[in-house]
């Protein structure tokens, strides 16, 4: 069975070092875990107001790479953000677009929001919502907004039928969004920050279904193997291993 | 061979967390855990007597797989009389959380007790960027009480959780060890850390229960690590800090 990581990076972490950022490093650590391929974001887009060049440095980076698709990090308030999104697919053919709150700020009411969101659905992409990209508890010069799930839950409710996942969300998090999850027919959650506990992807699963659920780790900030041996050593039938690894995210994205 | 040499039982939860320590055995094949059991941030001698107690049952219930720390809070005066009764009761190591710095004048006659017996001290270190607890140690503290106390067996705990921040003050203390358990890891955490201390002094705990098993043994499984250097991680360092002298082997 194949195994593919929805949520992973290339580019500099702006607050401390981050060694494993390259191409090569992150294909050389999907490939010890079995993982042929994935969708990565650029970090440096999450800071850039222009971030179509972090996106070209994305793009050619992964050119020499099969497998992999392309999620554009972008901030909804920037001026433009439908064009950029627009040139974005056309140039770097993009899966999905990736909203980080907590360093953008934005409203889920806000007009601009809206606007990419219906772009989304009008070009078929998915949505990464990424409640953090790191612990709050290692902020250093900048603090980024806390989600709250209660407000996340409502915006759930309000978003257009695209796919939304949801990356870097605690299992009791997601416990606490659930309804919200369920009652949209395509949210997922990754693994990436699944962390409270040796059985909190068992307790992710009783929560929301194996159909939920999909393989991301977000390395290299987050720790890929951390991710993978939760996955490997849950308490949960081949099947259901099988969807998080690689269904899933094939049904999201066309694999 | 994987030793976890920083896991907790919590007051209350006993039950619960041995099952899960047990499901975390079969799931991962882990060879020893070293416990400590805590309930408030300021526990009074009685109900450090009672937290210690039940260590030493969770030690007596499963002598194959559980070691045990003596918990102390260094401001109740029975402190050095509770020590060395949980030390003569085969306790390897001393626990110090949050009662009082580590590099507190109360805690002095813990780590000369501690040379005297040979025993490894392991002591919270945390940085929060969103705020300290009260009397939280930071790796300032730690090498203050190292520097004073060469002779100590100290263990920052949780490589004093941001790394970048709280490791580079141990770096010169060469009688100072560093366990990774924590939930705020990343993926340049333990290679970071092997840069500045060395593998030698680098410790596998996981904080279980407070944070799942996966988390530290995925960072010791993703760092790029000799035989040797995942050895001395794993098992080997932990083997030779708290099972080194006369108190028990593995």
């Amino acid at each position: 069975m194949k195994r593919f990581d929805v949520n992973c990076f290339l580019g500099k972490w702006p607050f401390h070092s981050c060694r494993f950022s390259t191409a090569d490093a992150l294909r050389a650590a999907h490939e010890k875990a079995g993982i042929t391929g994935g969708l990565v974001s650029s970090v440096d887009s999450v800071f850039y107001l222009d971030p179509l060049s972090a996106e070209k440095t994305l793009h050619d980076e992964l050119s020499g790479l099969n497998g992999y698709g392309q999620i554009f990090s972008l901030n909804p308030l920037l001026p433009a953000a439908v064009e950029l999104a627009a040139e974005a697919l056309e140039r770097f053919h993009i899966r999905g677009i990736r909203l980080t709150r907590g360093y953008h700020g934005f409203s889920w009411h806000d007009p601009r929001v809206r606007a990419l969101l219906a772009f989304a659905e009008k070009s078929g992409l998915a949505v990464l919502l990424s409640l953090r990209l790191e612990d709050g508890r290692l902020d250093y010069i900048v603090s980024p907004l806390r989600e709250d799930t209660t407000a996340l839950g409502a915006a759930l409710g309000d978003m257009p039928d695209i796919p939304v996942i949801l990356t870097h969300i605690y299992q009791e998090e997601l416990t606490e969004i659930r309804e919200a999850m369920l009652r949209r027919r395509n949210t997922y959650a990754d693994l990436s920050y699944f962390k409270s506990s040796a059985d909190c992807l068992e307790r992710a699963a009783d929560a929301v279904g194996c159909s939920r659920l999909v393989f991301g780790s977000g390395y290299p900030l987050g720790t890929l193997q951390s991710a993978v041996t939760l996955l490997e050593h849950a308490a949960i039938s081949d099947t259901e291993k099988n969807d998080i690894w690689w269904n899933n995210a094939a049904r999201i994205f066309g694999l | 061979m994987l030793i976890d040499m920083h896991t907790h039982l919590w007051r209350g939860q006993e039950e619960r967390n041995k099952k899960m320590f047990a499901d975390i055995r079969r799931r991962y094949s882990v060879s020893r855990i070293l416990v400590s059991s805590l309930a408030g941030f300021d526990s009074d001698a009685d109900e450090i007597s009672v937290l210690n107690d039940m260590t030493l049952a969770y030690m007596r219930e499963e002598p194959d797989f559980v070691s045990g720390y003596c918990y102390l809070n260094p401001r109740n005066p029975n402190t050095l009389e509770e020590l060395n009764r949980r030390l003569d009761q085969g306790m390897v190591g001393v626990k110090l959380w949050v009662a009082t710095f580590c590099d507190d004048a109360l805690v002095f006659p813990i780590v000369e007790t501690c040379i005297r017996r040979s025993i490894p001290i392991l002591i919270h270190t945390f940085h929060k960027s969103d705020g300290q607890l009260p009397f939280e140690s930071l790796g300032e503290n730690v090498a203050a009480l190292a520097r004073r106390y060469p002779q100590a067996k100290l263990i920052m705990a949780h490589m004093g959780a941001n790394v970048f921040r709280e490791l580079p003050p141990i770096r010169g203390c060469k009688n100072v060890w560093a366990d990774f358990s924590d939930s705020l890891a990343h993926a340049d955490d333990l290679p970071y850390a092997l840069e500045l201390l060395g593998a030698d002094r680098i410790l596998f705990g996981t904080d279980a229960p407070l944070v799942g098993f996966q988390v530290s043994y995925g960072q010791l499984l993703e760092a790029k690590l000799t035989d040797g250097e995942y050895q001395a991680i794993a098992w080997r360092n932990s083997q030779n800090l708290f099972f080194g002298g006369c108190h028990e082997t593995i």
